[in-house]
């Protein structure tokens, strides 16, 4: 008789990795991006099934919802005709790396099964604390006392990330020639035979001809 | 009963695929989703540490919640990145990017 974390593992693993390959295998990449919320969602239920529950509500705000979001707008900015192409830019050194790091994983597993951890089973207390409010006030506790500093920098980053990534996205209006027009480039990109080699100036001297 | 070795297991293997996402696809979009299922493998093995190894201080979970916040800033760059590219270029194809090749 499997316990009920087993058989919410296993189900979860399986929705986890079946959603993770079609990540990385849809031809769409918006259906792609559909099944990395039900990757993060799953994620979430690991995080639950291991005393996180702030980690798993903030994975749910902070992945499944707000990342996808942006990654969705990403999406639609960017509306691909790339499914046309069909063969895969995968060169054989590339196959072979992907091997040898795979192997090494495997590896780094089965020294990981030899390898005796200190496990620890949690104290009587702890098991009180988690079965009266959840790990979310030692969660508080250890970020404010013992990650302060780490805290306190990790806000500065998240403050400079976000004006640099409006500074990066934002469209230059002094210079009107670089910026091009967007809606229109695609179209005269599709006439074009060589993408990939023409400079951005060869490609907007192409549209204004 | 799920031990430690399960969790990571799940996790090597979400990384694996992870990476060969990066490595295989064409859409520079794809590349950062499968980034940040990369960087999800590594929150899950925090998280499973900590509840196996050390339950009772909350150093894992701790830096899980770093990790999300380095992921959530490294979404946005690289998407703001993205938007740019394609403004210049008006494509999302790696293979299109080739000025840092060298």
């Amino acid at each position: 008789m499997p316990t009920v974390e087993a058989i919410l593992f296993w189900v979860f693993a399986g929705i986890t990795v079946f959603s993770a390959l079609a990540v990385v295998t849809c031809k769409r990449i918006i259906y792609s991006t559909l099944s990395l919320i039900l990757v993060f969602l799953s994620i979430a239920a690991f995080f639950v099934l291991n005393n996180a529950d702030f980690l798993a509500i903030a994975q749910i705000i902070v992945y499944a919802v707000g990342l996808t979001i942006i990654l969705l707008f990403g999406v639609m900015f960017t509306a691909e005709r790339l499914e046309a192409q069909k063969e895969h830019p995968v060169s054989k050194s590339q196959h072979w790396l992907f091997g040898l790091v795979c192997t090494m994983f495997g590896a780094l597993l089965v020294a990981a099964q030899q390898f005796p951890y200190l496990q620890k089973l949690p104290s009587a207390t702890l098991i009180k604390t988690l079965q009266a409010e959840g790990s979310t006030g030692l969660l508080g506790k250890a970020i404010f006392n013992q990650f302060v500093l780490p805290f306190e920098v990790a806000s500065v980053l998240l403050l400079m990330a976000m004006v640099g990534a409006i500074m990066i996205a934002k469209k230059r209006l002094d210079t009107t020639e670089t910026t091009g027009d967007v809606t229109r480039m695609p179209l005269n990109l599709a006439s074009a035979p060589k993408v990939s080699d023409s400079s951005p100036e060869l490609v907007l001297s192409g549209r204004e001809s | 009963v799920i031990s430690l070795a399960h969790y990571l297991t799940l996790a090597a293997i979400l990384f694996g695929v992870g990476l060969y996402g990066v490595v295989t696809s064409r859409n520079i979009i794809r590349v950062l989703m499968c980034v940040e299922l990369m960087l999800s493998a590594v929150n899950i093995n925090f998280v499973a540490f900590n509840r196996f190894v050390n339950p009772d201080q909350m150093a894992g979970q701790v830096f899980a919640i770093f990790v999300l916040t380095l992921s959530a800033a490294e979404a946005a760059l690289g998407l703001a990145i993205v938007i740019a590219l394609y403004r210049k270029k008006a494509s999302v194809d790696i293979e299109n990017y080739r000025e840092l090749q060298g």
